[in-house]
């Protein structure tokens, strides 16, 4: 088993240090350890069986979808709108603008089910508007890439589509079980705003003057559309008319209406729209693709199980557990990406988690929060490649400004292992209806 | 023992705890018990590898892995015989049920072999039926209820019966019966159990209308390098312990019904006059099967058919 | 001679990109066929599930080389970052040719796949009982097209790595965008 390990980590860091394609370079790990340890079998055909398998199973199908809905509003003014409506409310709290970051991305995160997708979106409008209104470059780009994350943790999120397949739990459960951690998050996510700007005043501009009741009320007006667009969404869940996967056509027709109403709409950008939702799908399918065969790979060479036997012998207590668990994922997930992870470990430690007394509903919100920090973890972090890509920062300095959420997350994540109550208490309470 | 063990890889579908996973996991240890350890059957169970089971059949055959726990109807994409026993209401009851697997059994020990593969035992899974959010009491309370199917069979059959059959991913179920996006769903108890489903209805009508047995396999290349004594305490094995693993599968549906009765869901059975709609609904698809599933399948039909209505 | 190869095979990636943009824009309307046909007209298409599917399957490899031009294909630089602006090349270089082995091994293994399928006739387990060798010979033109965009892209680093400074804009046809 070691040799297993040792082979299987070098080829991993020589294949994705050499600067292979993420999703290459996991199914070559996957391939080459087979083709070492198990040469006898045929690797080609269970390789097309487990790419067939993964890349056209019905739980992925919302996420091209959520993917288009993103591309189609990123083309529309609605995202203008919602931080235009956002900034007088927010004018007087320390921080101001930089809250708009939050609370964009909490409300993108209703409509959204992907930190990717949630941290373009919003990334766009406001990464330059706030460089432009004063505010210190690092600052907002921190603010942007912790508060991203928040699109996996509240619903609907295609992490917990995923989790939810994997783990068999209900995926409404789990969808539910996201709101209240989410929600809480978002709020130290902006006490951490506030007491940094309170702390060092000289990072924001000055204040605007002047604000009267109408601007106010101007900016709730100019809220308006994105509430309907999120209503008409988690309306559509909420009332039968769709189930989650669906939800992803009804927030693609929400976004076409928008772009409609908007007169942002002309075969062009819809073009444009669709090739770009076609990229971005191809590009985490195939990361989903080379992150399945690998961990295929992995179970036939038996190294879950042995993995899980190792802990399961350490018999940790449960909050012991929960602490090595976090390590274990803090380090997979600075070179893993997100799904990947829970793909590659929930058969060692689902049932190690459930043997600790621990809610299988509980777990999935602690990944989504791994999976999260594993966004903004260098070497592999796609919320900074977002925001590299949107501002041209260096990953590096977008890493450095986004560390101290990223504390954060790891003392919520803590928070929740000692109250699980946290994750668990809203989903039970709701049990009852139907 | 002074030989090496040889190390056959056996994959199941379900997860860990499932009667499936867990008998296959008996099986297991008592041939390792009786072979003193020669044969080890190396369970990997719930998807860990990567397989979901349609490819069952063929992943066998190919060697990807050396034997596997599959659900035969998920088979038919590559031997459409395989599907006879989930064809609609072709067994009213238990008597039925054991009559068409023992005619069934050497016409799938000749697919087998077909495929490379060596058939050693087959487990039904409970008998299907109806959970749903008003009561089913004759075929005109199915008039219209939207219902999740899950096969061909199932479809055109509640179809026929005048429902309104739904097909949606396992994932979306819970959610949809939820909201009221489907009025009710098709699957033996343990699955409702599994789903909580007495949060969203309140009947469970056990029609029986579909069998779905599990057959466990092994590749012919794997079984052919065991010694004729190791095959032999195999398949003494397997005759011995497959009773015992389908009294497993009946406690499963009574313990399952039990539990949902105990949360306050009503459950009954068709009655003379359901049966006979339930029959008459269901002729298409016997004679649909008879004309696509191939001459075998047709002769397996007759001859179950003739012996049934012998009695 | 360098440019002339480098445009066929843009406009290879963009047409079968396109094709994936139009499969996303299928499986919208399929999606949106079924919400409106079990909602207003008390029936379900049933066939949605199943063809989404394939048609996700066919977004993923149709659109990859397309994506793989235009640098959106996720890859480390860490290494990259930190080397002199020769060994860049030669580092890129190395990284393109694993890629070309791996990429291989999935064309290979897709092709073998697609002609068991054929000789089985194997169809869906679905009530549709499609013939599953239609998505499946799709997604391997797919594949082999990728394949065929890192050997370009092999060979134009090998030759002259300026030709890939400059990336295909999304919304222009390869010829536009690189004249
Ligand atoms: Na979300
Ligand atoms: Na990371």
């Amino acid at each position: 088993m070691t040799a297993i390990l040792l082979t299987v980590a070098a080829l991993l860091v020589a294949l994705l240090a050499s600067g292979v394609w993420v999703g290459l370079g996991l199914a070559g790990v996957g391939i080459a350890s087979l083709e070492v340890f198990r040469g006898f079998m045929p690797v080609d055909k269970l390789l097309a069986q487990t790419v067939w398998n993964s890349t056209t199973s019905a739980e992925l199908v919302a996420l091209p979808l959520f993917i288009l809905m993103g591309e189609l509003l990123f083309r529309s003014r609605l995202t203008q709108l919602l931080f235009d409506g956002l900034a007088p409310w927010v004018d007087r709290i320390p921080g101001r603008l930089l809250h708009t970051n939050v609370l964009g991305c909490t409300l993108f995160a209703a409509i959204s089910g992907s930190s990717a997708a949630t941290t373009a979106t919003v990334g766009r409008i406001t990464a330059s508007e706030l460089t432009q209104r004063g505010y210190d470059p690092r600052v907002a780009a921190g603010t942007l890439a912790g508060a991203g994350t928040l699109g996996f943790l509240i619903p609907p999120s295609t992490i917990m589509i995923i989790y939810g397949v994997l783990a068999q739990v209900s995926i409404l459960k789990m969808f539910i079980a996201g709101i209240v951690p989410g929600l809480l998050l978002a709020a130290a996510f902006m006490s951490y705003i506030g007491i940094h700007a309170l702390l060092n005043p000289g990072q924001l501009p000055p204040r605007q003057r002047g604000l009267r009741a109408g601007d106010y009320l101007r900016a709730l007006v100019q809220l308006g559309p994105v509430a309907l667009l999120i209503g008409f969404v988690i309306g559509s869940m909420l009332t039968g008319m769709a189930t989650p996967t669906e939800a992803g056509a009804v927030g693609v027709l929400g976004a076409l209406v928008v772009c409609l109403l908007q007169r942002c709409l002309s075969w062009k950008s819809l073009w444009s729209a669709l090739m770009g939702a076609a990229q971005i799908t191809s590009m985490i399918g195939l990361i989903i693709v080379g992150a399945m065969f690998l961990s295929v790979a992995m179970g036939f060479l038996s190294v879950p199980r042995t993995i899980a036997d190792a802990i399961a012998s350490l018999e940790l207590a449960p909050l012991a557990l929960i602490a090595l668990l976090l390590v274990f994922f803090v380090v997979l997930g600075t070179l893993l990406e997100g799904m990947s992870i829970i793909v590659m470990t929930l058969p060692i430690t689902l049932p190690l988690i459930v043997q600790a007394g621990f809610d299988p509903i509980w777990f999935g919100v602690f990944l989504v929060l791994v999976v999260e920090m594993a966004q903004i973890t260098p070497p592999v972090g796609f919320n900074l490649f977002v925001i590299n890509g949107i501002t041209g920062m260096k990953i590096g300095q977008i890493a450095r400004a986004v560390l101290p959420f990223f504390l954060i997350m790891v003392a919520f994540t803590l928070l929740l292992a000692v109250v699980p109550e946290i994750v668990t208490w809203l989903p039970n309470h709701l049990q009852g209806r139907g | 023992s002074a030989h090496a063990a040889t190390q056959l890889m056996i994959v199941t579908p379900w997860p860990d705890g499932n009667f499936q996973a867990e008998t296959l996991k008996t099986f297991s240890s008592a041939v390792e018990e009786a072979t003193d350890g020669e044969v080890i059957l190396d369970v990997h169970a719930g998807g860990e590898l990567g397989l979901k089971g349609p490819e069952l059949l063929s992943a066998v055959r190919d060697g990807i892995v050396q034997g596997a726990d599959m659900l035969l109807t998920q088979q038919v994409g590559e031997a459409p015989l395989l599907g006879i026993e989930s064809v609609p209401y072709l067994t009213r009851d238990e008597e039925d049920a054991v009559l068409l697997r023992d005619t069934a059994w050497p016409y799938y020990e000749d697919v087998a072999a077909r495929f490379n593969q060596k058939f050693l035992y087959t487990v039904p899974w409970p008998g299907q039926g109806v959970f749903t959010q008003q009561p089913i009491q004759t075929v005109e309370d199915l008039a219209g209820v939207k219902l999740r199917t899950v096969d061909k069979n199932g479809t055109e059959f509640f179809d026929a019966l005048g429902a309104s059959p739904v097909q949606m991913p396992w994932g979306e179920v819970v959610p949809a019966l939820a909201s009221g996006a489907i009025d009710g769903v098709t699957t033996s108890t343990p699955s409702g159990v599994d789903g909580n489903f007495w949060e969203f209805t309140d009947y469970f009508n056990k029609l029986d209308w579909q069998l779905a047995p599990d057959v466990v396999s092994i590749n012919l290349d794997a079984w052919n390098s065991l010694t004729d004594e190791q095959q032999q305490i195999i398949e003494t094995l397997a005759r011995e312990m497959e009773p015992q693993f389908q009294q497993v599968s009946k406690d499963e549906d009574a313990r399952n019904a039990q539990v949902l009765a105990e949360h306050g869901m009503q459950m009954s059975s068709p009655d003379a006059a359901m049966s006979r709609q339930l029959t008459e609904a269901a002729q298409p698809q016997w004679q649909q099967f008879r004309e696509a599933a191939g001459t075998e399948a047709d002769a397996l039909m007759t001859r179950y058919l003739e012996a049934r209505d012998a009695e | 001679m360098i440019s002339r190869l480098l445009r066929l095979s843009d406009r290879l990636a963009w047409a079968s990109a396109a094709l994936a943009a139009l499969a996303l824009a299928l499986l919208f309307i399929l999606m949106l066929s079924e919400i409106v046909a079990r909602n207003l007209l008390g029936f379900s298409l049933g066939f949605t599930w199943e063809i989404s599917g394939y048609l996700l399957g066919l977004i993923i490899f149709m659109a990859s080389s397309w994506s793989l031009r235009n640098e959106k294909h996720i890859r480390i630089t860490l290494l990259r970052e930190n080397l002199p602006a020769a060994g860049v090349r030669w580092l890129d270089l190395l990284a393109t040719l694993l890629g070309v082995v791996i990429a291989t091994f999935f064309s290979a293994a897709f092709i073998g796949f697609c002609l068991q399928t054929w000789h089985s006739g194997t169809v869906s387990s679905t009530p549709q009982q499609i013939p599953l060798i239609y998505p499946r010979l799709l997604m391997a033109l797919g594949l082999i097209v990728f394949t065929l965009t890192l050997i370009v892209r092999g060979v134009v680093l090998l030759v002259d790595p300026a030709w890939l400074d400059h990336t295909p804009d999304d919304d222009l046809t390869p010829r536009e965008a690189n004249s």
